[in-house]
């Protein structure tokens, strides 16, 4: 018998582990050692054969690289999205030109400016030209008051007005008329039972009243809505040398801002102050 | 580093590794010779079933085979084997639904209290002791199912000892416990084991 401690304190007793290693002696059986050998070996080739191909590519080239699909044509889309953003954006850009109203609605103007002629107020007559202009290209239907309300509107003479003012035609439809009811309004007009050339001289006047409205008109439409823009418009004429044009935009301007003067710059108030 | 006492070579366990790790799988063939008993043992008499240890000691080496390139000799190869199959035992247990959890850790397992109580007598006694010549094949199952019966954190520290051959203190930092519970957990597992044998007389 012997004690049961070792030289590290291990408490121990040799019958029982001379009993135990008699005992127990099992081992995993051979199919178990092949497979995690076969897996043991397969894992140190492929070690292998990553530093082979590491160090000695020419020896075993790979295959040839195929490059990924969206890899080859990443550039292609890439420039083909950019081009349709740009032509979106061209799109959306507003013209001048879409901003201008067509031939067609210039020569209604006579007969929108003429038939509230009978029937409007002075007031409706100092209307700002943009809302005139406005409300021949657009129409009734479309138009959307952003300026102050126009008089027009306010001034039109109620169905019980008295029956020494003429019978006038709504704002809105005159506006609205075509080329041949202007033409058959000019026909049937007072002037037709004049002579010819009386006729043909008035109709040449109206014409070019028409034509003088519609341009001016046709400005006013293209003129900024905001003061600002105004006021930015009229610098720039002034700039231009254009005068009178600046001279009449500030017109416009305070037909539609009473302050239109404090919009201006400064050093183009004491020009505005000269200006009636 | 040290040399394996188990297969009676010079080369260490450690170095066999780290030969593995670049590749030479004659190296990993000497490792799993000399550790394939042991670690398959130390999972059967945990499991005590030869299929579960069969799973579970395959489970073991692959992932020594897969963990080589992250293997590090800081410890000994044996403790790091041995690491991995109590992981991998404890896996094993918490998958299985229903069944009782052996801890391997856990000192309140039943009769471990009362080990504590004598550790400090002298019981454990062997050399010559004709309990060990004696003992026959069919002697062995009953101290095989003897160690059955011991708590599993005593039983733990037996097969770590006996197979793995760990000492007291590798066995202390496997199970994160101080080398004295290690020790008592030794004396319990042991005179266990003596008492079946003495009845095996």
């Amino acid at each position: 018998m012997s004690t049961g401690r070792r030289e590290d304190d291990r408490p121990v007793d040799e019958a029982v582990d001379q009993a135990w290693r008699a005992a127990s002696g099992e081992e995993p059986g051979p199919r178990l050692d092949a497979a995690i050998l076969a897996a043991a070996r397969a894992e140190a080739e492929r070690v292998r054969g990553v530093a082979t191909g590491r160090h000695g590519k020419a020896a075993r080239p790979g295959p040839p690289r195929v490059r990924d699909w969206w890899t080859s044509w990443q550039p292609l889309a890439a420039v083909a999205t950019v081009a349709g953003l740009a032509f979106i954006l061209v799109q959306t850009i507003p013209r001048e030109r879409d901003v201008a109203p067509p031939i067609t609605v210039e020569r209604a103007q006579p007969e929108a400016s003429q038939a509230p002629a009978a029937g409007e107020s002075r007031d409706a007559e100092a209307g700002p030209p943009a809302f005139e202009a406005r409300r021949a290209t657009e129409g009734p239907t479309s138009f959307t008051p952003e300026l102050p309300a126009p008089a027009t509107a306010r001034t039109a003479p109620p169905a019980s007005a008295p029956s020494s003012i003429p019978a006038p035609a709504p704002a809105e439809s005159s506006a609205t008329a075509p080329v041949a009811d202007t033409a058959e309004s000019v026909a049937t007009s007072p002037s037709r039972n004049r002579p010819a050339a009386a006729a043909q001289a008035d109709v040449a006047a109206e014409t070019d009243r028409a034509l003088g409205e519609s341009q001016r008109a046709r400005k006013s439409a293209e003129a900024p809505r905001t003061a600002e823009d105004w006021a930015a418009r009229i610098e720039e004429l002034l700039q231009a040398g254009d005068r009178e044009a600046a001279a009449e935009e500030l017109r416009a301007f305070r037909a539609v801002y009473a302050d239109a003067d404090a919009y201006l710059p400064e050093g183009r108030r004491d020009w505005a102050a000269t200006v009636d | 580093m040290s040399a394996t006492g188990i297969s009676g070579t010079d080369e260490a366990d450690e170095a066999l590794m780290l030969a593995y790790a670049r590749g030479d799988a004659a190296s990993f063939e000497r490792l799993y010779a000399r550790h394939k008993g042991p670690t398959y043992r130390y999972l059967l008499r945990h499991t005590t079933d030869r299929a579960v240890a069969d799973e579970l000691h395959q489970d073991v080496w692959m992932k020594v085979v897969k963990a080589r390139e992250r293997y590090a000799p800081e410890a000994r190869f044996t403790t790091w084997l041995y690491t991995l199959a109590r992981h991998r035992l404890v896996d094993h247990w918490r998958s299985r639904r229903g069944a009782r959890f052996t801890s391997l850790d856990d000192e309140t397992d039943r009769d471990s209290r009362g080990t504590d109580d004598h550790a400090g007598s002298e019981a454990l006694t062997a050399g010559d002791d004709p309990l060990a010549s004696t003992i026959g094949a069919q002697d062995g199952q009953r101290l095989v199912a003897a160690l059955a019966g011991v708590p599993g954190p005593q039983r733990d520290a037996f097969l770590l000892h006996v197979e793995a051959g760990l000492s007291l203190e590798e066995i202390a930092g496997l199970a994160g416990v101080p080398a004295e519970t290690i020790k008592s957990r030794l004396r319990y597992a042991y005179r266990k084991l003596r008492a079946a044998l003495e009845d095996l007389q």
